[in-house]
């Protein structure tokens, strides 16, 4: 080339050059690596107002969603009915140890410190089913998931996740429901306000003719549940749509104790407070937490 | 031309700092191919510029807190792609020109010499300055405005407009210097 007419010629040549596309499985390596990074800020807990209205489709649309992922967790293994229900209220006593000191707690954190110094922490000891869980290592690192947490700390899931129980998670989690929950036909009889209807229709019937399920589908506590301001309120929520999305928070509410724990709100109030993940990786939280359970 | 609008980046930032990390994927979508572009442009390989967009976006979604509403979403995230551009620089293996496969088509020859026409081009804008090289790539491939360009290096006007200036006279002697036949 002898000579550029420089700006045109330029902008030509870099124009051929295009876009770039990125590699298809960029997005879902990046939210694979963000979706254990708790967000900085505590979530908040939202309400929402009375008298919302909402489409049933959409409903259902949650609905078929929670049942799906929780089908995922049926198969990987579910904890069986009735484990961890049990916790028996022994003589809690507060926890009396000495006063933190900067290497019990992790980094140093103030927060931590003044989380285990707060009548939220002596409640929490005193919850033998709050202490359970928490003395669960597993749990406390699902929890660690920001919209696992912050869903825990919606006091309408409490109510909801009672309501479900026991009766609508064992037909959830069935793989061939979840499946055929979502099939047009079967949301326009739910639609249509008719679960009677729906449990006909080709694929859920097929579904639950040989399972029982379909008198659980038509249970009154279920309609209650899904015709309840609770439960437009939690899937008018992006927070808690989020969450029936994650597997992790699949896990969470699979776990039968959960139900246990959620009784009394000290734990939800404990998973709101700034301080709770600086303490539970302290050595005088786990000391705590053992020692309440022996007490118990 | 490759930059969206942001309309709707607000509201998922807003989702974000709410605790809603799926709504992050809403902005990932919306900028990986320009990120990618551009990191693909800064570093000349495709493999160091996905590990960089990776980074970049891990770490807009852990700084997201820090991030001001009033700037525009992309200029304040581009700073961050920059500095994971020059991890990745400092950290490089031997540059490698990028290889395309060349698409099939009707007419190989002009194929074949558009193909080597778009490698010159990659060469030399490597061989700018990073600084000459960055400006160059947001105008191009951005179509940024002068001012964005600005708000987002954190330069005068007149300091972008100068140094795009330079940088098309140093690309124009590199490709020169390449015979690309006009």
């Amino acid at each position: 080339m002898s000579e550029f007419a420089p700006d045109d010629r330029l902008s030509a040549l870099l124009d051929e050059l295009g876009p770039e596309d990125p590699p298809s499985t960029l997005v879902r390596d990046v939210m694979a690596r963000i979706n254990p990074v708790p967000t900085r800020q505590p979530a908040p807990v939202l309400r929402f107002e009375k008298g919302h209205d909402m489409t049933r489709k959409f409903i259902w649309g949650i609905a078929a969603a929670a049942a799906i992922l929780l089908a995922v967790f049926s198969i990987k293994g579910f904890p069986p009915t009735g484990a961890g229900t049990e916790g028996t209220i022994g003589a809690a006593k507060r926890y009396q140890a000495a006063q933190l000191s900067e290497k019990d707690v992790t980094l140093g954190d103030a927060s931590a410190q003044e989380f285990m110094q707060s009548d939220t922490f002596a409640k929490l000891l005193k919850d033998p089913a709050a202490v359970k869980l928490l003395s669960d290592a597993k749990f406390v690192a699902q929890v660690k998931d920001s919209s696992v947490r912050y869903t825990l700390t919606n006091p309408d899931l409490a109510v909801f996740i009672r309501w479900l129980r026991p009766e609508l998670i064992p037909a959830l989690v069935r793989y061939d429901v979840a499946r055929a929950l979502q099939k047009p036909e079967v949301i326009a009889a739910l639609q249509a306000g008719d679960l009677a209807a729906a449990v006909q229709k080709g694929d859920l019937n097929a579904a639950v003719s040989d399972s029982g399920i379909k008198a659980l589908l038509t249970s009154a506590n279920l309609v209650n549940a899904l015709h309840s301001q609770v439960f437009v309120s939690l899937v008018q929520n992006p927070q808690v749509i989020a969450a029936l999305r994650s597997p992790v928070f699949a896990g969470v509410i699979a776990d039968l104790r959960l139900s246990a724990a959620l009784e009394s709100g000290v734990l939800q109030n404990a998973l709101a407070s700034n301080g709770f993940f600086a303490a539970v990786q302290s050595q005088q939280f786990a000391a705590a937490l053992a020692s309440n359970v022996h007490a118990q | 031309m490759y930059l969206t609008e942001d309309a709707d980046d607000q509201s998922l930032v807003r989702q974000c700092m709410a605790g809603d990390p799926a709504s992050f994927e809403g902005l990932v979508q919306r900028y990986q191919r320009v990120f990618f572009t551009l990191a693909v442009r800064m570093l000349g390989d495709r493999e160091d510029a996905s590990d960089a967009v990776q980074n970049a976006f891990v770490k807009i979604y852990e700084k997201l807190h820090t991030y001001d509403p009033d700037r525009r979403f992309f200029s304040w995230a581009y700073r961050i792609l920059v500095n994971e551009c020059f991890n990745a620089r400092r950290a490089r293996r031997p540059v490698e020109p990028i290889s395309g496969d060349l698409p099939a088509t009707d007419n190989p020859l002009a194929t074949l010499e558009i193909e080597e026409r778009r490698q010159l081009v990659r060469q030399a804008l490597l061989a700018l300055s990073f600084e000459h090289r960055e400006v160059l790539v947001l105008r191009h491939f951005t179509e940024l405005s002068y001012d964005e360009i600005g708000s987002t290096l954190d330069l005068p006007v007149a300091t972008v407009k100068s140094r795009l200036h330079s940088a098309r006279q140093r690309l124009a002697r590199l490709l020169l210097g390449m015979e690309i036949e006009s």
